[in-house]
């Protein structure tokens, strides 16, 4: 993964990033989580989850607009020194690895479920992984442009998808309101806000002097920011209203159930196969820029090249031993997964961000 | 890197575990299906299945029946006696006998709502008073498009309605809330979509009355073009239904009140019937609202002393309000009902009767 400089990145582009990865963190494991803790309370969660996160911008604005070097990673190692960063960087890592094997596991667990059930779910793993092992060995301009046609086909197919949906919304469904206990509606908040950490994350994937039209990059990325949540949030409520509460937390994947009731006009149905490909894209690329960090993070530039097949490698063998089923999976993810991202993510970029501001201060006072 | 990414993802698909791969040749598609319960417990499948060798496209069926100690288990062993495995994405109808709904409703459903291949946009049926097996073997032999019958039966009779699988579940899961299932019953070799039948808990209770299945099916707005009567021998008037749409709302802490509103064309009337002003037709409407009224609130207590189940769904209504009333035994006993009907006779049929 050479770096080509001369190679152009947009605004819109990065923007993208959050888009794609924000709406994979939700698929069958953000929603799941959130639809079995706040039930049909759960939009309450997103708009309050919502305005929050939009309160982390902040900090990732700050980073991202007072980094120079090329990436989250680079920054560390500028930061803290040779052996605190490799200790943080090895904490990223870490997440990263765990987080990709999530993802893994979901979108293999979803397309199990829902379209070959009788195959198993090591030849999903595999298909999931080889794609990425290749898209590793472009540059990242490359990779963002991809994405961000994949992030507008995913948003026209949103558009069709609540299009569809439409005649089927129940208002009723929503109610009774604020029916959840106040921990559990905490609880999903928390998960909502959690998740979108590391779609925050990723948008570090690039430093904003690569982005061409940098004056206008912060601007860009808050208008997305404040799109996907609308677009989460649209989608939760959406689900809600189709599928109410007695059902929505008895399916798995409840936003693909949903879709099976799509109907465009009484002329278009049972497309649901179609629609949900953005799901899977949204996986793909999210999965694409975890891989692009850990492949950074790794030392050696002359094994680079080998080391996206040896994560895929390290993530299959990682998936068969850990989440052996669907309800393991679950279970390690509902248990773990606010810890992991706390520790291994939130804290790195913590501790970058009061670094920075400590360094703007020394700087001025030397001034 | 690419040539030995694209020769790995080839490997992959060609010599894969894609076990779920379908040839359409190799598989059963259901297109009705039966459970009856046998003596010893165990389920009796009995599946119509399309005939692909049918070239002269005669729309006919092959029934394949098969017992077994699950649902599953009894539609896997029809593969003894078919070559194919059942598909059941394109099933229509699933009758399920008496003795099925009033104590596996639970178990049969469930594996229903489990298998991906299904969309599960079905109807249910309940056969009353008769196998489910002999229900299929009609269908089939008379080539019945179980669609078209129900849609038919719900549309001009009202005792059905069109609630698919999906949607049955949806209720039975509410709380508060329970389900009335259509029936089908033989009379004179010919098959016969019957009143519904209601449940409680999951399981079948009992049946409603065919005007009591109308009813029902005008306060879960299931209605279309169904018939309206009032008066008896000269007096008599019909009116058909061309919109009907109902609302209930809770007033009070214990008030449930009904809005029915029902638009509908004079289709007949008795010799002394005469429409000769506004007064005559507002005086028919009244007529129609109390009876309509009277026939609701006479419902309402037999659900409430007879049947004892939530079929209006009333229970979810206050629950849904976070009513405390609901969290008492026996709330439908303490709730008063309010029946508000207005019926407008927009047509008259074109005619101005002076003889």
């Amino acid at each position: 993964m050479v770096e080509k400089e001369s190679k152009e990145i947009y605004s819109f582009g990065v923007s993208c990033i959050f888009l794609s990865s924000f709406l994979a963190m939700f698929l069958g494991l953000g929603s799941y989580i959130m639809f079995n803790l706040s039930k049909n309370d759960t939009y309450i969660a997103v708009i309050v989850g919502s305005v929050i996160s939009l309160g982390l911008f902040y900090i990732f604005n700050y980073i991202f607009k007072n980094n120079n070097t090329s990436n989250l990673i680079e920054l560390n190692k500028n930061l803290f020194g040779k052996i605190f960063s490799k200790i943080l960087n090895g904490m990223l890592f870490i997440t990263f690895f765990i987080i990709a094997c999530i993802i893994v596991f979901n979108i293999s667990n979803f397309l199990n479920i829902e379209y070959l059930s009788d195959s198993s779910i090591n030849f999903f793993k595999v298909l999931v992984l080889l794609p990425i092992v290749y898209i590793c060995s472009k540059n990242l301009s490359v990779i963002i442009k991809a994405n961000q046609i994949f992030t507008i086909i995913s948003i026209v197919f949103i558009l069709i998808d609540i299009l569809g949906l439409y005649p089927k919304f129940n208002i009723i469904n929503i109610e009774p309101i604020f029916n959840t206990s106040v921990p559990d509606l905490f609880h999903s908040i928390l998960i909502y806000i959690i998740l979108s950490i590391v779609a925050f994350c990723m948008l570090l994937v690039t430093s904003r002097n690569r982005i061409k039209d940098k004056d206008r990059a912060s601007s860009i990325i808050f208008k997305m920011i404040v799109f996907s949540n609308v677009v989460q949030l649209v989608i939760i409520f959406a689900t809600i209203l189709v599928l109410g509460e007695d059902f929505i937390s008895i399916f798995r994947f409840p936003e693909y159930i949903a879709l099976k009731q799509f109907s465009l006009f009484n002329l278009l149905e049972r497309v649901e196969n179609i629609l949900a490909l953005h799901f899977y894209f949204n996986s793909f690329y999210l999965l694409t820029f975890l891989f692009y960090y850990m492949i950074n993070i790794l030392p050696g530039k002359r094994f680079k090249k080998y080391y996206s097949i040896i994560i895929c490698i390290a993530i299959y063998i990682a998936t068969s031993l850990i989440f052996k089923e669907g309800i393991v999976f679950y279970e390690i993810v509902n248990s773990s997964i606010i810890y992991v991202i706390l520790i291994g993510m939130l804290l790195p970029i913590l501790l970058i961000f009061f670094k920075m501001i400590k360094n703007a201060k020394k700087s001025k006072i030397n001034v | 890197m690419r040539k030995y990414v694209i020769a790995l993802l080839v490997f992959v698909i060609i010599f894969n575990g894609f076990s779920s791969i379908k040839e359409l040749t190799d598989l059963a598609i259901v297109k009705a299906m039966g459970i009856d319960l046998t003596e010893d417990g165990k389920y009796h499948i009995s599946a119509i299945v399309i005939d692909t060798s049918d070239s002269e496209n005669t729309n006919s069926g092959i029934v394949y029946e098969a017992i077994g100690d699950s649902v599953h288990d009894a539609a896997r062993n029809i593969v003894g006696i078919s070559p194919k495995k059942l598909y059941l994405a394109h099933m229509e109808t699933l009758v399920i006998s008496e003795e099925v709904a009033k104590t596996q409703t639970e178990n049969v459903l469930d594996f229903f709502i489990r298998d991906n291949e299904g969309s599960n946009a079905f109807y249910l049926f309940i056969a009353n008073g008769a196998k489910s097996s002999e229900i299929i073997d009609i269908i089939n032999t008379e080539k019945i498009d179980m669609v078209s019958f129900l849609q038919a039966t719900e549309k001009y009779r009202g005792i059905a309605n069109l609630k698919n699988l999906n949607e049955i579940i949806k209720t039975i899961l509410k709380d508060g809330d329970e389900i009335c299932a259509n029936s089908i019953s033989i009379k004179d070799e010919k098959i016969v979509i019957n009143d519904m039948a209601y449940f409680r808990d999951w399981n079948m209770a009992g049946y409603l009355t065919s005007q009591e299945s109308v009813l029902y099916n005008i306060l879960i707005n299931e209605i279309s073009n169904i018939i309206l009567s009032v008066g008896q021998g000269d007096n008599l008037i019909v009116a058909e239904v061309m919109d009907s749409k109902s609302k209930i709302s809770i007033e009070n802490e214990d008030t449930i009140n009904i809005e029915i509103k029902i638009k509908a064309n004079l289709s007949e009337t008795s010799k002394d019937i005469k429409i000769t002003n506004s007064e005559k037709l507002e005086e028919i409407e009244n007529n129609f609202e109390e009876k309509i009224n009277n026939e609701m609130l006479v419902f309402y207590n037999k659900i409430k002393n007879e049947y004892n189940s939530d079929i209006l769904g009333f229970g979810n209504l206050l629950y849904r309000k976070k009513n405390q009333l609901y969290t008492q035994d026996n709330y439908l006993q303490k709730l008063n009902v309010n029946v508000n009907t207005q019926v407008n006779i927009s047509n008259q049929g074109g005619i101005n009767k002076t003889w």
